[in-house]
């Protein structure tokens, strides 16, 4: 029958819609009737006749052939043999149960990741906060004029906006304080959080045991009440709800503990505090008590019925009614900015944990296409097996439900395996990320989890059944005996998976090298001073026992003097500024008769010993004396300050101006890191450390051998001149300086295991498939060889028709590498995400690694004896 | 009457238009014997749905039959169909017998 050249075919869309509606008893009368059909319409009227018939019929015949669809899966369902066909479909697993362990460890691994992935994305990034609708916890601010933003206020202040806004239900504020605590063995620093009224309205947090602060304790003179977290409260009190109205020693004042708050997923504000205070400005401060100050952080809780931008204008109009009312104070705090606490508290975790999923994503798609390699090869050999049970007289349904059962077991083997994994997952990339990640609390299974396991299993055995579906339909259609265009298809569908492997494993390669490279470049930084073999700790002594700054600086002298006289101590200093460890002030300077905006110049102040005990370089000049160092003329300054000093030329000599008085530089030091690797340290001033006031110091001991070992004769020789200071935060500086690269180092490891992974996992897959193909083609090799083919030739045949589709995959791997690039580039240090060498070398690396992968396959190829292989078949 | 029980409407329809052809006869065909009878269109999907229900019903019997190019399924009426067309027949019958009509609302 010749139809007409142009004649329209039958509509796609109607013709889909009815293969999908009907049951595969039907399928293909159905088309042939409405094919057939439509033909006549389309001769008989028009082409808008036939259509218009068409659509008619396919949206008239869905509900029927569903219907009748339903009814043919139902007696699948429900007829007997389920016994039988489950014990077939356990023999069938049990005969290979090396394909079944792949499977069952391949989908586990999988789910178990993707379950860990999805629950540490869920709390950190979507729900990290555990408070009560975290959404309308907001940070506010004040803004500056150009734009810039004030992080700190004054408790003033912030007394000022509560009164006045309409749109927060609560307004709150917070600073951190360290306190000395006393009476419970050694003593200790404990991290204490001063907060304000309402602190607790904001958050929504509730008191497990006791109460909250009562408005009576945030007023003078009734202050000293203390609420503890609920992990110091487990830690230092082992949970013992009796704690409520006993006392601690604070800075040598009795402090009664009022409550015990609940846990918190995100230790909010700060990550790591071990007490609440009540927030009040102390008479003895008189920064607490001016308006002008900035020492408080303002905290807010929208209220129900208030949007962000009504809060925002409200808040401006507050703003602008102080400056008006305090123009001396408030001349700089033009407005009030808002934001929501949880997008403050995501921000800086986001994109890493966007990058670590998206790489497990890929490794899980690598893994799951290389199962279906391994399952449809598998299936091919299964095929004389689906045939013969046919012969028997096994229908296609029972055929098919036999495969489904199979892929059930091996599915929810998988499942339970990943649901008992996942959680030591999720604690092993705790315990690995460098910081405190949000949503602390983990392990317990969310519902969301509950639904990703269900859907995995769905999907799974979905996936597993789904080749052997297609094997048992070319069973059934050839009794199992040919088929061999089929097969030719398949395997090329398996070149194109594995094309897709190697994408996306010279992706992650090319990931894993260019963060390699960032950890090495910041590791190979030179911080200006030698953290090895240095213990630093912070010494504060009480200060109601050293009353006198005559008394404190005693104090310094005689520790200095006794640490120095120990054993296997090198060298001991004391400083308020230590890199990576404290920080002393800052204040912003021009260079004179310069219109520039001012720099910001760190202040150290220093005993004599500190310098060397880092092993601090001197550039220019020399070091002040013992006595300049107590004296209040000599001061150093870095490298970078140089350009700051008013007259051009030689450093040393020169007079600056600070504080009032008039100092001389008497040497020049290099610049130091002081808390980042990959920026490059302030300029800096170094005062006598008669300077530093009260401010809490840091001591510096240099040691022989590990430094940690000396720690209890120093704290034995300092607790000797008075027991009740502590040796806070004792460290290695060299841990210290190489904690500060690790959230770059957890980024480089967890990326290149992956993608270590992933290459691997990719080999397997280029193995399975070579290895699958050379059996197959056992014949035609015989006869290749028999033909005079050398087995070099038909080696390199081999190799080349696995290196082939890795290859156009790694291609297409750099493409999308290079894509990335625009995302990944602001994670590195010193790095090009684009690098060429790191490009090629990860394309090279997997193309060696996909020729290595058909090696043993290919020799395995060679090594047949032509007679034989023909004789095979 | 068979196992089947009571006749739905359409089922008679496609039962009535295979026991009509009085001979093994195929989907396409019955679906266009209805549509020149009741001068209306039916859908493709109706016919296969009423085939496959009256097939579970042992109304009708089929047979494969590939030999024609298209797979295609033959069916023939049986016993048991026969015996439930003439029984809803007769239900009918007897449901007429002596009944006049009168319409409700309507004049004369």
């Amino acid at each position: 029958m010749a139809a007409p050249a142009a004649s329209p075919r039958p509509p796609f869309l109607s013709r889909t819609l009815l293969k999908f509606a009907a049951p595969a008893v039907a399928r293909a009368e159905v088309l042939g009737d409405h094919d057939a059909e439509f033909e006549r319409v389309l001769h008989s009227q028009s082409v808008g006749a036939a259509r218009r018939w068409s659509r008619w019929q396919a949206l008239r015949s869905i509900a029927p052939l569903f219907v009748m669809r339903v009814r043919h899966a139902v007696p699948l369902l429900t007829s007997a043999g389920w016994r039988d066909d489950a014990a077939q479909a356990w023999r069938a697993l049990a005969r290979q149960p090396r394909i079944a362990g792949v499977c069952v460890l391949t989908l586990a691994v999988a789910m178990a990741a993707t379950l860990a992935a999805a629950s540490i994305l869920e709390r950190a990034l979507l729900h990290p906060l555990s408070f009560p609708d975290p959404a309308r916890i907001v940070r506010l601010w004040n803004t500056g004029p150009d734009m810039a933003d004030v992080r700190s206020t004054s408790l003033l202040d912030v007394d000022d906006w509560r009164v006045g806004s309409r749109t927060m239900a609560a307004i709150s504020a917070f600073t951190a304080q360290s306190s000395t605590l006393t009476g419970r063995g050694e003593p200790r620093r404990l991290d204490a959080m001063r907060v304000g009224q309402d602190f607790d309205r904001v958050l929504g947090i509730r008191a497990i045991h006791g109460r909250l602060f009562e408005s009576s304790e945030f007023a003078r003179g009734n202050e000293r009440a203390l609420i503890l977290t609920h992990a110091f409260w487990r830690r230092e009190f082992g949970g013992d709800a009796g704690v409520i109205g006993q006392t601690m020693t604070l800075d040598d004042e009795p402090w009664r503990i009022v409550g015990v708050l609940e846990p918190m997923s995100v230790i909010y504000p700060t990550p790591k505090y071990d007490v609440w205070m009540p927030l009040i400005a102390r008479q003895n401060a008189f920064w607490e008590n001016a308006r002008e100050t900035g020492w408080v952080t303002p905290v807010g809780r929208l209220s129900p019925a208030a949007t962000l931008d009504q809060a925002q204008t409200e808040l401006s109009a507050i703003a602008k009614g102080l400056m008006a009312q305090y123009p001396k104070s408030n001349a700089r705090r033009v407005g009030i900015g808002l934001a929501r606490l949880e997008d403050e508290i995501t921000e800086t975790s986001r994109p890493v944990l966007l990058l670590i999923a998206g790489a497990i994503g890929a490794v899980l798609v690598v893994a799951l296409v290389n199962l279906i390699n391994v399952l449809l090869a598998n299936g091919e050999r299964r095929r004389r097996e689906f045939a013969v049970r046919l012969a028997l007289g096994a229908n296609d349904a029972r055929l098919r439900r036999q495969t489904g059962l199979e892929s059930l077991i091996v599915a929810g083997a998988a499942t339970g395996i990943a649901m008992i994994a996942a959680p030591s997952l999720v604690n092993a990339f705790r315990a690995l990320y460098p910081a405190d990640l949000p949503g602390a609390t983990a392990s317990v299974l969310t519902p969301l989890q509950f639904w990703a396991a269900l859907t995995g299993l769905g999907v799974s055995t979905i996936l597993l059944t789904w080749p052997q579906r297609r094997l048992t339909r070319v069973a059934a259609r050839d009794g199992g005996l040919r088929a061999s265009h089929r097969i030719t298809a398949a395997h090329r569908g398996r070149a194109v998976l594995i094309a897709a492997q190697s994408a996306l494993s010279v992706l992650l390669l090319v990931l894993s090298i260019v963060f390699i490279r960032t950890v090495t470049g910041l590791a190979s930084i030179a911080p200006g001073f030698d953290p090895h073999g240095v213990l630093v700790f912070g010494l504060t002594p009480s200060p109601s026992k050293f009353g006198s700054s005559a008394a404190v600086g005693q104090f310094y002298d005689d520790a200095l003097t006794a640490v120095r006289r120990l054993p296997g101590v090198k060298a001991a200093g004391i400083g308020i500024a230590v890199p990576f460890v404290s920080w002393g002030w800052a204040f912003g300077a021009t260079r004179q008769g310069s219109s520039e905006a001012p720099v910001m110049v760190g202040v150290n102040a220093i005993s004599s010993g500190y310098l060397e005990t880092l092993r601090m370089p001197l550039v220019s000049g020399r070091f002040p004396t013992d006595d300049e160092l107590r004296g209040e003329t000599a001061v150093l300054i870095n490298e970078a300050a140089v350009k700051l000093l008013p007259n051009p030329g030689p450093a040393v000599g020169q007079r600056v101006p600070y504080s009032g008085k008039t100092w001389e530089v008497v040497g020049v030091i290099g610049d130091v890191r002081e808390n980042r690797l990959d920026r490059p340290g302030r300029p800096s001033l170094v005062l006598p450390w008669k300077q530093a006031g009260r401010r809490p110091q840091t001591m510096v001991v240099r040691t022989d051998g590990d430094p940690l070992t000396s720690v209890p004769a120093i704290a034995a020789a300092i607790h000797a001149l008075d027991d009740s200071t502590p040796l806070a935060g004792l460290q290695r500086l060299s841990d210290v300086v190489a904690e500060s690269v690790a959230a770059q180092r957890f980024r480089a490891i967890v990326v290149s295991a992956l993608g270590v992974v992933a290459a691997l996992l990719a080999a397997m897959g280029v193995y399975g498939v070579t290895a699958f193909a050379v059996a197959r083609q056992e014949r035609e090799n015989g006869v290749r060889l028999a033909l005079g083919e050398s087995t070099s030739a038909l080696w390199r045949r081999v190799v080349l028709s696995a290196v082939t589709p890795a290859a156009i995959g790694a291609v297409a791997g750099l493409g999308a590498a290079w894509a990335a690039a625009r995302w990944v580039q602001a994670l590195l240090y010193d790095t090009n995400a684009r690098d060429p060498l790191a490009l090629a070398a990860a394309a090279a690396a997997l193309v060696v690694i996909a020729a290595l992968a058909a090696m043993p396959p290919a020799r395995r190829a060679a090594r047949i004896d032509p007679t034989i292989a023909l004789r095979a078949e | 009457m068979g196992r089947g029980g009571y006749l739905g409407e359409f089922e008679q329809i496609v039962l009535l238009a295979v026991a009509r052809v009085e001979r093994e006869t195929y989907g396409m065909e019955i679906r266009r014997e209805i549509e020149e009878r009741t001068g209306r269109q039916v859908s493709i999907g109706a016919v296969y749905a009423t085939l496959d229900r009256l097939e579970d019903k042992g109304f009708v019997e089929p047979r494969h039959d590939s030999s024609g190019g298209r797979a295609r399924r033959f069916f023939v009426l049986t016993p048991a169909g026969a015996d439930a067309l003439e029984a809803s027949r007769d239900i009918q019958a007897r449901m007429w017998s002596g009944l006049k009509l009168k319409r409700a609302g309507r004049k004369s």
